[in-house]
């Protein structure tokens, strides 16, 4: 089971989720979830972005290495209902290996394009710059000014390919919020406009 | 750090219980992935009267933390019954510290006005919004509203103004003024004049919408296009306060309130942005009147 000391479920879900907002309004812009100091365990950060979003309200999905584990602590510890990856309002995809059900997820509809999933991807490191191991993403669209610059290692080329055709009719679409086995935070809403090298 | 004494015993933590602000918190996050787009929630009944904001002041309630510091306005004043009834609300379930320093906020919940200093991109601005549908004024359904938004079919609107164009040859929407943002959504920006449309425009800052009500919220987020509706030949103009000046901070560059004297009957005006005139008065009285020269547009509300 994964570890859930240390998390105030009224404090650190109000600094968590201000971390994510942060980083949902603005694509490309990098912050710590964990606190860089604290020595935490690889999931940690999946795991307070799920105590902080997730609840008997929504559902969920986990996909790829580590899902059993992460189906166990969603549905026992933040309380939310496992279903098939295309109807669910959380997934949880690893993004070294190609996941191609990205592109069978819920993209919401015109009326409610707010339906659409939101995707908690693992990546082994977040970075402004350009990760030394990883790939260059460059975003454009609302809450960027002009271009930004995302290094992110531990995520593959096709998963990223997948999410920008989940993306090609927005407002229809996905919101991906992509955690970091060193405790960091970047988001690609859908109405990002996104390249990589 | 907040101020514990303040806080009264009995209340949640920012008063809404985790569950709802955890419901709040992931409809926000939906609307500013779908810039303009209105995000239905669940709206929970407030110790405050309806219509004073209860929309604006959930959303405040979910984002709120320790580390905010939070101003309240309405209309441009920090003292008026509205802004200080939610204040202490907010200072009673949180202790968190408060400000009329629009710079030294984290957290700024307004009605019907954008402050006149430019935000910051850490900075965000909550409105109050009584009406959130753009659409209303030419469709009373929800359901056809829903779908007109769905295909982006706004022609009704545009008739809509087209005809005030033939009938007072202008638009004559003052406050609430239809805005379209990132191409795609047509958005009420609340009833903020006129003179603070430019400034939702590629602001740094991050604008959120809320409307207790009728149970929305929506999303502006920082470096977004807002645009006014308006026509080639009938560019949409903010008002002009041609000739007028505070008579307080001598400001040519702010939105002007009209007072009248009611004994001598004269008019004067005076900043609406409270917080902003006084600033200025300060540094007039500091520095004598060069301090406080305007360089024309600098508040993005003269274009
Ligand atoms: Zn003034």
């Amino acid at each position: 089971m994964l570890d859930v000391s240390r998390f105030d479920p009224v404090f650190d879900s109000q600094r968590v989720f201000r971390r994510i907002l942060g980083c949902m309004a603005r694509p490309g812009k990098v912050d710590f979830l964990v606190p860089e100091e604290s020595g935490f365990a690889p999931d940690r950060a999946v795991v307070v972005v799920a105590l902080t979003l997730l609840d008997e309200e929504t559902t969920f999905a986990a996909l790829g290495e580590g899902k059993d584990r992460l189906a166990r602590f969603c549905s026992l510890i933040a309380g939310s209902r496992m279903v098939p990856s295309g109807q669910a309002d959380f997934v949880f995809v690893s993004g070294a290996k190609a996941c191609p059900e990205i592109t069978d997820l819920c993209r919401g509809s015109l009326l409610f394009p707010d339906r659409g999933a939101t995707v908690v991807c693992r990546v082994a490191a977040l970075r402004s710059e350009t990760h030394e191991r990883g790939v260059r993403l460059r975003l454009r669209g609302p809450g960027v000014k002009g271009e930004a610059s995302l290094g992110v290692a531990g995520l593959a080329r096709e998963n990223l390919a997948y999410l920008r055709e989940a993306n090609n009719e927005f407002p229809l679409g996905v919101d991906t919020i992509l955690v970091s086995a060193d405790g960091r935070v970047a988001c690609i809403p859908r109405s990002a406009r996104m390249a990589w090298d | 750090m907040p101020d514990k004494q303040a806080v009264r015993p009995g209340y949640n933590f920012a008063f809404l219980d985790e569950q709802t602000k955890k419901e709040i918190r992931r409809r926000i996050l939906k609307a500013v992935a779908v810039p303009g787009y209105q995000v239905p929630f669940a709206s929970r009944e407030l110790p405050i009267a309806q219509g004073w904001g209860t929309g604006g002041l959930q959303l405040t309630l979910a984002l709120v933390g320790p580390g905010d510091v939070v101003k309240v306005i309405d209309q441009g004043s920090d003292d008026v019954v509205n802004a200080v009834n939610i204040r202490r609300l907010l200072l009673q379930t949180t202790g968190v510290k408060t400000t009329e320093d629009t710079g030294a906020a984290t957290l700024i919940q307004t009605r019907h006005r954008i402050p006149e200093e430019r935000l910051r991109e850490e900075q965000a601005l909550v409105f109050q919004v009584p009406y959130p549908e753009p659409l209303r004024r030419v469709e009373p359904s929800e359901v056809k509203t829903r779908e007109m938004h769905a295909e982006a079919d706004y022609s009704r609107l545009w008739v809509f103004l087209y005809e005030d164009i033939v009938r007072w040859r202008e638009i004559t929407i003052g406050a609430q003024y239809p805005v379209l943002v990132n191409g795609r959504y047509v958005m009420d920006p609340s009833p903020i004049p006129r003179w603070d449309i430019p400034k939702l425009h590629m602001a740094a800052n991050l604008n959120l919408f809320g409307a207790g009500r009728e149970k929305r919220i929506y999303a502006v987020p920082p470096y977004t296009r807002v645009e006014p509706l308006a026509f080639e030949d009938h560019q949409f103009r903010v008002e002009s306060f041609d000739g007028k000046h505070c008579a307080v901070c001598g400001s040519t560059a702010s939105f002007l309130d009209e007072l009248i004297d009611d004994h001598t009957g004269a008019r004067r005006h005076t900043c609406s942005d409270v917080a902003y005139c006084a600033k200025r008065h300060q540094l007039l009285s500091e520095n004598g009147p060069g301090a406080g020269r305007q360089t024309g547009n600098e508040t993005g509300g003269g274009a």
